[in-house]
């Protein structure tokens, strides 16, 4: 099939039967396209028109949901029951206006579906143009889409996770899918090709001719005839009648062998299944004559003027050479034989394989007759659209034919992913945020009311071990009273100690140093006793300084008064005195010289005069200071 | 109103509950009580300092207690020396006459008191320390009242006698010390002096208040 693209796509087909949706992805070396994953799911409801289902689909894909690939976007292959599609054929147009009239022909159709004329997701598409000089004959296609249809797919998606990825109308995928099968068997390009899908509701019967789709034709008739004809024939017959879905084992498991024996052992309300069986073949072939009468309405009502030359027109007029049949039906036993009672004489027959296209060209009346093929198509067979939307949806830049251009991507941002939520994921999530914030709030409220009560025991357990405080300091007050008085009068009393003399010492060394040349007259110590000037403390306390110290220290200062004999004598003294260390004499004495006298006193007892001669001498005053530490 | 419609009238009720209760729902709760632990978490801070200054009071009060108790008695001891009371006046003449008992005694006068207030010069701890701001200043006044008595003596005896006396007044039951001290021959005995003495002693009247 030769796709450039490998990437894997996911394919939903919404059949009115079965929901079919595979992951597929495109095989180099088989050049098929091959499964990654698939599904098969039952409709559960009967089919009671477009909007009925369209209702059901979200319920249809929450049961599917589990099964998806919830990061490829869902590429949807639909037929006309949803998109619905009109084939124009068009003649003697002027070749300049073929756009306009395509486009006539679109709107027409809109209006006659009831659909709103300007919709983005309608598409008109030119099949075949045939140029006659300034005329041309055109086929167009013209296929709708309803924008509801369209927004109700993808709330459905997005309430249960997944990606919207488009609309494929199945019978492009069908063109496309035909365009690759020439481009590898090019013979078949020169040769009328019939495409035939039996579905439920509707058989499609597609006819290509070189490369251009030329017929489409929607039959109202699929397998749900079955059960309906036969409904119909037991009324009218007086027979019992069966279920559709015993309808639909006896058609999987006897088919159309008309085998009343394997009919009987289905165990099925029938007192005689003869007639059923026959029922059940009329309606098969009914619908293959209907596929017959389609095919050949177009070769003999508008071949003529819609091929390109006579060579083409006899080739239609000799009918498709070649039918691709596909369908839950193909893999009843003996459809086969069937197909080619009413079509074999004419052309080569094919039952589709979706995963082994080249298995399919190859197919035979032999091979077709194998029971592993009716097997494999029972397994494979429901996904023959699916496999063809694969190809068109891996080339879609070559092609306009998803009618829904805003699609997800596989990777998307957060705000996207936000944007697609349904408002009931939204009410959840603000729900829960609500929860979570009043949780909160309530939790905050009790545990600072927890935390603030153990704070306030605290404080109070705190204040009451304080209680005793007054009385504590009251102590200290008391006590401290006690020391600073001892402390002051002790400082009191070391002032008056420090320099103590000791009177007796003092004498002692002093007297020990005056010589037997010098009489002591007169000997005075003065003290001024050590005080404390108040106002000075005042001016102290403010800036203290050495000369306002309101401390004073006791000071002794002393003079002898005394005679010498010589003159050296008191220089003599005053460095005896000061080598004793407490006497500081700074000025040096003061010293009078007295001659030689004769003194002469009466003496009345003698009554005679007494003459007493006084030596020469000095006299002599000594002043200073005495500083001694205290020797107590 | 079908399904949308009645999610979206949801919608919009929780959306306005739920901005309401972001925005205010904590602090309408929450009242007060916030701010209250802030404060009560302060409190706990400062009573706890308070508590750590009252444990360190209550041990400098048992040190101190400890202290006085040891050092009482020798302070009592020694201030009896320096007594300053109504009797002081007696015992210094009381103490006077039995030092000069064996010398000649010429005059003997005890001079009025002289009072002055006295600070020691040394850093002593005078208030004591608060444990919480708020608790009232307690200061103890450092001010000590001192009383001065000063003896003049005029006496006669000899060298001997006179280094006896002195000798004796450093060792009395009240301190006394020498002023003054003015010392003359005396030639009418061997050894003689003349002596003028004046005598100094001093009391402490106890603590007075603070004049600062």
């Amino acid at each position: 099939m030769a796709i450039r693209n490998n990437k894997p796509v996911q394919i939903m087909d919404l059949g009115a039967y079965s929901i079919k949706v595979a992951v597929l992805k495109y095989s180099k070396e088989a050049d098929e396209m091959v499964v990654v994953s698939k599904e098969v799911y039952k409709v559960p409801n009967s089919w009671a028109g477009v909007d009925t289902y369209m209702e059901s689909l979200g319920n249809y894909f929450q049961d599917l949901a589990p099964k998806l690939d919830k990061k490829l976007p869902i590429r949807f292959t639909v037929s006309s029951l949803f998109t619905p599609t009109n084939i124009s054929y068009l003649t003697r147009i002027d070749k300049t206006q073929i756009q306009t009239k395509v486009k006539e022909e679109m709107e027409k159709f809109a209006t006659q579906e009831k659909l709103p004329v300007e919709c983005p997701h309608h598409r008109y598409y030119e099949l075949f143009t045939k140029e006659i000089e300034d005329k041309a004959q055109v086929i167009s296609a013209s296929t709708l889409l309803n924008p509801k249809y369209v927004a109700i797919i993808k709330k459905h998606l997005y309430a249960s996770g997944l990606k919207f990825g488009g609309i494929y109308p199945v019978m492009y995928s069908v063109l496309e899918f035909y365009k690759k099968l020439i481009q590898t068997n090019e013979a078949l390009r020169e040769e009328p090709i019939c495409f035939v899908d039996i579905g439920h509701l509707t058989t499609k019967v597609n006819l290509f001719f070189q490369e251009k789709l030329i017929f489409n034709k929607i039959l109202h008739f699929g397998t749900k005839n079955f059960a309906d004809e036969l409904f119909d024939y037991c009324s009218k017959a007086g027979e019992t009648s069966i279920a559709p879905s015993d309808v639909e084992l006896m058609i999987q498991k006897v088919g159309f062998s008309g085998d009343t024996d394997a009919a009987n052992e289905l165990g099925l309300q029938m007192n005689d299944p003869a007639p059923y069986l026959r029922n059940i073949n009329e309606t098969l072939k009914s619908i293959f004559q209907k596929v017959q009468t389609s095919v050949s309405y177009f070769g003999t009502a508008l071949a003529r003027n819609f091929t390109v030359d006579n060579a083409a027109f006899a080739a239609i007029r000799k009918g498709p050479t070649h039918m691709f049949v596909s369908g839950g039906v193909t893999n009843a036993p003996k459809f086969v034989d069937k197909l080619y009672e009413t079509f074999g004489a004419s052309m080569g027959l094919h039952l589709m394989q979706p995963f082994d296209v080249k298995g399919t060209m190859a197919q035979n009346r032999d091979s077709l007759a194998k029971e592993e093929l009716r097997l494999s198509l029972r397994e494979n067979g429901p996904f023959a659209d699916v496999m063809m939307t694969s190809v068109v949806a891996l080339e879609s830049v070559k092609n306009s034919y998803n009618l829904v251009s805003q699609v997800d991507s596989e990777n998307e941002n957060i705000l996207k992913v936000l944007m697609k939520m349904p408002l009931v994921r939204y009410r959840n999530i603000l729900a829960a945020c609500l929860a979570i914030v009043v949780l909160k709030i309530g939790w905050s409220w009790i545990s600072t009311k927890l935390k603030l009560d153990s704070l306030k025991k605290e404080s109070s357990k705190l204040a009451s071990s304080l209680s005793g405080v007054s009385g504590v300091r009251t102590r200290y007050h008391e006590l401290l009273a006690e020391q600073v008085k001892y402390q002051t009068q002790f400082g009191f009393v070391k002032m008056h100690l420090s320099n103590y003399p000791h009177w007796p010492s003092v004498l002692k060394r002093l007297m020990q140093k005056v010589g037997p040349e010098i009489k002591v007259n007169n000997l005075k110590f003065n003290s001024e006793q050590p005080g404390f000037d108040f106002n000075k403390y005042r001016r102290w306390k403010e800036d203290s300084s050495t000369k306002d110290n309101p401390w004073t220290m006791r000071k002794i200062v002393f003079r002898i008064d005394g005679i010498a004999l010589t003159r050296q004598a008191v220089p003599k003294l005053i460095e005896d005195l000061k080598a004793l260390g407490s006497f500081d004499i700074p000025k040096p004495p003061s010293t009078k010289f007295i001659p030689e006298q004769v003194k002469k006193t009466f003496d009345r007892v003698k009554n005679q005069d007494i003459i007493e001669t006084v030596a020469a001498h000095y006299e002599f005053s000594l002043e200073g200071t005495v500083s001694i530490g205290n020797t107590i | 109103m079908n399904q949308d419609d009645l999610i979206k009238k949801q919608l919009q009720g929780m959306g306005v509950a739920f901005a309401a209760l972001l925005i205010f729902g904590e602090s309408f709760l929450l009242g007060n009580m916030p701010k209250d632990v802030v404060a009560t978490t302060r409190r706990i801070q400062t009573l706890k300092e308070e508590q750590r200054s009252f444990e360190q009071l209550k041990s400098t009060v048992s040190a101190l207690e400890m202290e006085l108790e040891e050092t009482r008695i020798s302070y009592e001891r020694l201030y009896e020396k320096f007594p300053a009371d109504e009797y002081t006046q007696n015992r210094i003449n009381q103490v006077i006459t039995d030092m000069t008992a064996s010398v000649i005694v010429i005059s003997d006068r005890l001079n009025p008191v002289k009072k002055f207030d006295f600070i020691s010069s040394e850093d002593i701890v005078t208030s004591v320390p608060k444990v919480a701001t708020q608790d009232p200043e307690l200061k103890t006044d450092r001010t000590v009242g001192v009383a001065i008595y000063e003896s003049e003596i005029q006496m006669r005896c000899n060298y001997f006698e006179l280094l006896e006396f002195l000798h004796a007044t450093a060792n009395q039951s009240i301190f006394l010390t020498p002023l003054d001290l003015e010392i003359s021959p005396d030639p009418d005995a061997p050894y003689g002096v003349s002596v003028k003495t004046k005598l100094m002693t001093f009391g402490f009247e106890g603590i007075k208040p603070d004049k600062f």
